[in-house]
């Protein structure tokens, strides 16, 4: 704590005492925080920082190797692959589930009956464990002894091995995700309707706006920070998934290679085969990926996002 | 007039109901394929009810892993990780959001840098501190790194700012303290993100899977996502066991989840106002 | 609620303190909690396995050495394959490593090389154990590098091709036996379902497995995966690639589930729930089928279909391991020792799980199991080949089974790919 005080001091010329003392009474705030931060995150941010430029061993022993992880992760196929698939999840799961979330909100925001029944249970699954969701949906799918299949062959529709086949397995592991997901952002996004004010509906409705305009010119731009919000949550999610991916893929899967994504390429050079200098340099590029892309959202942001 | 809103509030129950099947079906799915036989599971074509509700899958559970111990220890890890981490983040919030001190903007910048972090990237090294903290396998390894959040720092941030100035103006005025004017003030205005983040911060610990599998690894130290990981095992695919581990690691939470249900989606509602 | 709050506030300025302590310190005093042991008399040891159905019969010899030695206090750890390695991998640097573990030969060269395992050399000699003789010379050999022992064997495992009678009886088909050839296991296949099987019934099935399928069959035909040296792979050999391609020709005929189908529902989940007439198991398997209501005494097993008269099968085991930076490693490497004894195999052995690797033991786990054929599974033990290994096996069998799926598949023909593997696996050789 005395380190804390001189440290005030540097700054600012003059200041009174009670600013010193809000000063103090700042750092004791924010000091659990940031310094399990510094400990846990920056910290370890800075020594994998370090590791990808080195040949880690299975067992955390590092020789110093310069750039030789990044010269042969820009040339790894495997990366663009995972990158791409990657860049696939986010680009169908997030407007497919940010869609389904608002039509379920609409839909939830007029006067119908059991709102709180279907608020319930539309929020069920993404209160539930993704290795718990993995299990199950993997034995949905079963080719053989998936319910799935049964429900299509009661209709007369032949079934396939949906995780198994290269053209649909990606598919049903983004289905999984939504499902997750929807509920979730639906809750968000119905408070943020419910949130706009009345009086903005009557005076549409005094110009004569029908339901569908009032939805379409007074619902969504009022409730664009909101969707701005859900979207940014959803696309880090997006990037970020494993845990179903690597609980439903298998390696013999034929579609396995089309549904790795670049947490799950990091994962498997870091903990199965021991490489995790390569691991580190995969993250790196992880990392920059999802800056560029938040960079991207945070400058489109203006263009669409009402703050009134 | 009334008859079309009726058509077309059948309409959308119609839809909604449509959405209930989807979202419940996968769920009943779970619970009936658990208390069949592996042979019936198998059944060509599927039966959907089990021909004798039977409760194999769950004691055999039981016996290949010590499954009242894991439920222990994903409670004590829930629980401490939400106390300790909503305490911490409502701290540092306030303090980002209401005082004013040096370098406060550079602090809370780095602070929120870690939010564009992929979470992976400091595992490996999170591991080596908890090792050499001597911690590995033990409880506090699953919750230690998860009690400091820059999610939560920056969730409870945008509750504190949306808050009027003349608030605490008046209180500094009256001879309040910083403490106090957050502890009297400051602490009941923000209560919905404290639900919040409470319920965030619950679900996480609850569901966490990769960091928990990498740290502790004895059946007796696990937590539940990665004790469920377990029962599809080295060899062998038993569907009625795995469902009936994933109907018990999903059932607290969904009890929880039943008997507070205002405050779960009440607390998310307020997450996406304030974000 | 106010009280509440005000609870919760001050709940948070005592944890502040706390962190800030534990901050300041942590650096510091990192090493001191590993002293803590040192006081107690009693030498405390850990020791490390991955199997659950084998801690009854671990804790069980534990019990019986710590009544021999009192000094000794041993902890038992287990965890899944996976994650038991994942651990001692992160661990071993750090010192925390268990002081004895179970190791397999997948892992031997890569631990050795990184000096995390110890010499036991002297430590057997102290401890009075013959190796040479009272051990499968193979076993032995598994665990020498550099001419020095680095492992004691544990058991091993072969395989064997478990049959269920049931749907032999059905479709009226006589049951496979011990002198079949591959060509006896193809027109049974033939015959079974010409008889006609239920629905979703297979006669065999074919994963892309290399311990319990494809192996056994490269080398019984003369081909091999890695060479002596293990400086070159053996992929582009005509008698590697016959070895492999008579797995997909049953596919291809119908005779086993498709590659789609057999990662959705695994070749033991079909044979356990009654959907598989045929299948190769490790002895490893035997608990579990007989375990399983489903089909326990239904089932028996023969040896594996020879092939050009000779009789594959691939030998795979674990050894016990001491943790070259063990605190106590004298006593490590002691009670590792006293697990190759007669007393200690004998306790595993009745247990029935595994084949103790102590010749003088082996018979405990037929004993065991009298209802099957056993002895499928070692009557031939002294023609299997043991698995082969190097560096980077894991990578290597990582990529063989994402190249040879395209195979099985037939998306592409095996010489395709036995291509492309053995450009790769040659690189991963270097």
């Amino acid at each position: 704590m005395a380190e804390k005080k001189q440290q005030v001091k540097v700054p600012k010329k003059k200041a009174s005492r009670r600013e010193k003392k809000d000063w103090v009474a700042g750092y004791l705030f924010i000091a659990p925080v940031t310094l399990g931060l510094l400990v846990f995150y920056i910290f370890p941010f800075i020594q994998n920082f370090w590791f990808s430029f080195n040949n880690v061993n299975k067992f955390n022993m590092a020789t110093f190797c310069g750039l030789e992880n990044y010269s042969k992760m820009i040339v790894d196929t495997e990366l663009y692959q995972t990158l791409w698939n990657t860049l696939k999840y986010v680009v169908i799961t997030v407007p497919v589930g940010l869609f389904l979330s608002i039509l379920l909100a609409a839909l939830l925001n007029s006067e119908i009956k059991g709102k709180s029944f279907y608020r319930t249970i539309y929020f069920l699954p993404s209160v539930t464990m993704s290795v718990a969701v993995s299990l199950i949906w993997k034995w949905i799918y079963n080719g053989e002894y998936g319910i799935l299949n049964a429900i299509l062959k009661v209709f007369g529709l032949e079934g396939q091995n949906w995780l198994s086949n290269q053209s649909t397995a990606f598919y049903c592991v983004m289905i999984v995700g939504i499902w997750c997901s929807v509920g979730y952002n639906m809750i968000i996004l119905l408070a943020g309707m419910q949130g706009i004010s009345k009086s903005l509906y009557e005076a549409a409705a005094i110009d004569g706006a029908g339901p569908k305009d009032q939805f379409f010119h007074v619902t969504m731009p009022m409730l664009t920070p909101t969707i701005f919000f859900v979207m940014i949550t959803s696309i880090i999610g997006g990037f970020q998934v494993f845990d179903t991916i690597y609980m439903m893929i298998g390696k013999t899967s034929m579609a396995y290679e089309s549904c790795q994504t670049m947490i799950a390429m990091f994962y498997r050079y870091g903990f199965e085969f021991g490489k995790k200098g390569y691991a580190a340099a995969i993250s790196i590029f992880v990392f920059l990926i999802i800056m560029v892309v938040t960079a991207f959202q945070m400058w489109g942001q203006k263009k669409w996002v009402n703050y009134d | 007039m009334k008859k079309s809103k009726n058509i077309r509030h059948l309409f959308v129950h119609i839809i909604l109901l449509a959405g209930v099947t989807i979202t419940i079906t996968p769920f009943l799915w779970m619970v009936f394929t658990s208390f069949k036989t592996l042979g019936e599971s198998m059944a060509i074509p599927p039966t959907i009810f089990p021909s004798k509700w039977q409760l194999d899958a769950y004691t055999k559970i039981f016996t290949s892993i010590p499954f009242a111990q894991v439920y222990l220890n994903t409670i004590i890890s829930a629980v401490v990780t939400v106390l300790l981490q909503v305490a911490f983040c409502t701290m540092a919030a306030y303090g980002f959001g209401r005082i004013d001190f040096p370098f406060k903007n550079t602090i809370f910048l780095i602070v929120l840098s870690v939010l564009m972090v992929p979470g992976q990237i400091f595992l490996i090294p999170q591991y080596l501190i908890i090792m050499h903290m001597g911690l590995l396998d033990t409880i506090p390894a699953v919750f230690i790194p998860n009690l400091f959040s820059a999610f939560g720092t920056f969730l409870m941030r945008q509750f504190f700012m949306s808050l009027p100035k003349e608030l605490e103006e008046a209180a500094i005025l009256d001879g309040c303290n910083r403490f106090q004017i957050f502890g009297r003030i400051m602490l009941p205005l923000v209560k919905p993100g404290i639900v919040s983040l409470v319920i965030f911060t619950a679900k996480f610990a609850w569901n966490d899977f990769m960091w928990p599998m990498i740290v502790n690894t004895s059946p007796t130290k696990m937590t539940l996502a990665p004790a469920l990981s377990t029962l599809q095992g080295q060899y062998g695919t038993r569907y009625p066991m795995q469902m009936a581990g994933a109907v018990m690691a999903v059932m607290p939470i969904i009890i929880l989840f039943f008997i507070f249900q205002k405050q779960f989606i009440e607390g998310v509602a307020q997450s996406g106002i304030k974000g | 609620m106010k009280k509440n709050l005000k609870k919760l506030m001050a709940l948070g300025l005592v944890v502040v303190m706390g962190a800030t302590m534990l901050a300041g310190c942590g650096s510091k005093d990192s090493g001191s909690s590993d002293d803590g042991g040192s006081s107690d008399k009693k030498t405390k040891l850990t020791f490390s396995m991955w199997s659950e159905t084998q801690m009854p019969a671990m804790q069980a010899m534990i019990d019986a050495y710590e009544k021999e030695n009192p000094n000794v206090e041993i902890e038992l750890q287990s965890s899944s394959y996976k994650e038991y390695w994942t651990k001692i991998e992160a661990s071993a640097t750090g010192g925390t490593a268990p002081d004895v573990m179970w190791v397999n030969v997948l892992h031997i060269d890569s631990y050795t090389d990184a000096g995390i395992l110890a010499e036991l050399d002297d430590a057997i000699a102290d401890g009075g154990l013959e190796l040479e003789g009272n051990f499968p010379p193979a076993l032995i050999d598994a665990y020498i590098r550099d001419g020095k022992q680095y492992a004691i064997p544990k058991d091993f495992d072969t395989n064997a091709l478990f049959y269920n009678k049931e749907i032999f009886d059905k479709a009226g088909v006589a049951y496979p036996t011990d002198d079949w050839t591959m060509e006896d296991l193809n027109n049974c296949c033939q015959e079974l379902l010409d008889k006609g099987l239920d629905e979703n019934v297979y006669p065999f099935a074919c994963p892309v497995d290399f311990q319990t399928w494809y192996y056994q069959t490269v080398y019984a035909n003369g081909g091999y995966i890695i060479n002596e040296d293990k400086t070159e792979t053996g992929y582009d050999l005509k008698e590697t690639q016959e070895g492999i391609q008579c797995w997909i020709d049953m596919i291809d005929k119908g005779y086993a589930p498709t590659l789609a189908d057999i990662t959705d529902t695994s070749a033991d989940a079909r044979f356990e729930s009654g959907h598989l007439a045929m299948v190769l198991a490790g002895s490893y398997m035997v608990e579990e089928y007989l375990a399983n209501d489903a089909i326990a005494g239904k089932i028996d097993c023969v040896e594996v279909p020879s092939m050009n008269g000779k009789e594959p099968n691939c030998i795979n085991g674990l050894g016990y391991a001491v943790y070259a930076n063990s605190k106590n490693l004298e006593e490590a490497q002691k009670f590792a020792v006293w697990c190759g004894g007669e007393e200690a195999m004998k306790i595993q052995g009745e247990a029935g799980f595994v084949f103790s690797a102590r010749n003088d033991a082996q018979h405990y786990f037929a004993d065991a199991h009298p209802e099957l054929n056993i002895a499928a599974y070692t009557n031939h033990v002294e023609d299997a080949v043991a698995l082969p290994v190097c560096m980077n096996a894991a990578e290597l069998y990582d990529l063989e089974a994402n190249e040879l799926k395209y195979a099985y598949d037939g998306s592409k023909t095996l010489e395709e790919v036995c291509k492309t593997l053995k450009e790769e696996g040659d690189a991963l050789l270097k």
